[in-house]
């Protein structure tokens, strides 16, 4: 249940790791985001670039990235009557063709992320639960 | 007074019966009629619920396996602070530590708390569903827990779990170990 203000963890190595959500895409505007929806969001804590050194990062802070929620605390209903929930709201940013922006991910990634066509960041993650 | 004026109008429309019979009759399958089972009630049972939920349970559980895990007046049953093993029928394990047991007929379910990769991961399991293949007690409660339902272990500094299904395997391992020595 992520909506405008919420702030979610990023799980990939973009350099982001604190994002705040600022739009939910293609939901109705009563509706909040869940695991496998699309949002936009502003990278409110990077990981700090060292001071002379060559290496860009792909997210700063203060950026508008689009994301994708690949974790939520709110409990995911299966289609078999089970429940899964994670202890935080996770997400991994991704660009206009859905695929990830970092290279790796680190943390266990819900099932319905694959089914809604995301396979790329998937197939990135430790694990697929 | 609407269909005394309609009623004329459409005498009027009518077409002559030569030109009527030009049109095609769409070819319809015979209809199927379902037969199904008499009511519970007429079969001299007295409830029509307990009747299906029998039904479905012998469906499900022929066994009686995983009702013997369930039934709070079995022995065997699986309690708070059980680690149990769950195989799913595509394939898939969770190892977790029972934090709730809910006998509630069909609907019973296991509410299972395991970490992976320092995340932990909540799933309840509904026990008699055909996707769940099978249930497996892994270790009994080491500790004594004041509490039914163990909600409040989530995030408790020394109660919490940790990575479940790697600790299994390594005790496992050790046993292997152990044996061949």
């Amino acid at each position: 249940m992520l909506y405008l203000k919420s702030l979610i963890n990023c799980i990939d190595n973009s350099g982001a790791l604190l994002v705040e959500c600022i739009k939910v895409l293609r939901k109705s505007p009563k509706n909040y985001a869940g695991v496998g929806d699309k949002i936009v969001c502003v990278v409110k804590r990077a990981r700090p670039i060292p001071n002379g050194s060559s290496i860009t990062q792909k997210a700063r802070k203060g950026e508008i990235k689009r994301a994708v929620i690949v974790r939520t605390k709110k409990e995911i209903r299966r289609p078999d009557g089970s429940y899964i929930q994670f202890d935080d709201n996770a997400c991994v940013l991704i660009n206009d063709a859905n695929e990830p922006v970092g290279n790796r991910l680190n943390g266990v990634v819900a099932k319905e992320v694959r089914e809604r066509g995301f396979t790329k960041v998937a197939s990135l993650a430790p694990r697929v639960l | 007074m609407l269909a005394r004026l309609i009623r004329p109008s459409l005498a009027a429309v009518r077409l002559p019966a030569m030109q009527m019979a030009t049109f095609k009759t769409i070819k319809r399958e015979p209809k199927t009629v379902n037969i199904y089972e008499r009511h519970p009630r007429r079969l001299g049972t007295e409830n029509a619920l307990t009747h299906v939920t029998d039904k479905l349970m012998k469906q499900f559980d022929p066994q009686g396996v995983k009702m013997e895990l369930m039934n709070p007046k079995s022995a065997d049953r699986i309690k708070p602070g059980d680690i149990v093993q769950i195989k799913t029928t595509d394939g898939s394990l969770f190892t977790g530590l029972t934090m709730v047991v809910d006998f509630r007929g069909l609907s019973s379910n296991l509410l299972l708390r395991s970490k992976i990769t320092k995340i932990g991961i909540d799933r309840r399991f509904k026990i008699f569903s055909p996707t769940v293949e099978s249930v497996k007690i892994i270790r009994r409660a080491t500790q004594k827990y004041t509490a039914e339902r163990l909600y409040y272990i989530r995030g408790h500094k020394r109660l919490d779990v940790g990575d479940l299904e790697a600790s299994v395997k390594k005790a496992a391992a050790k046993r292997k170990k152990f044996l061949f020595k």
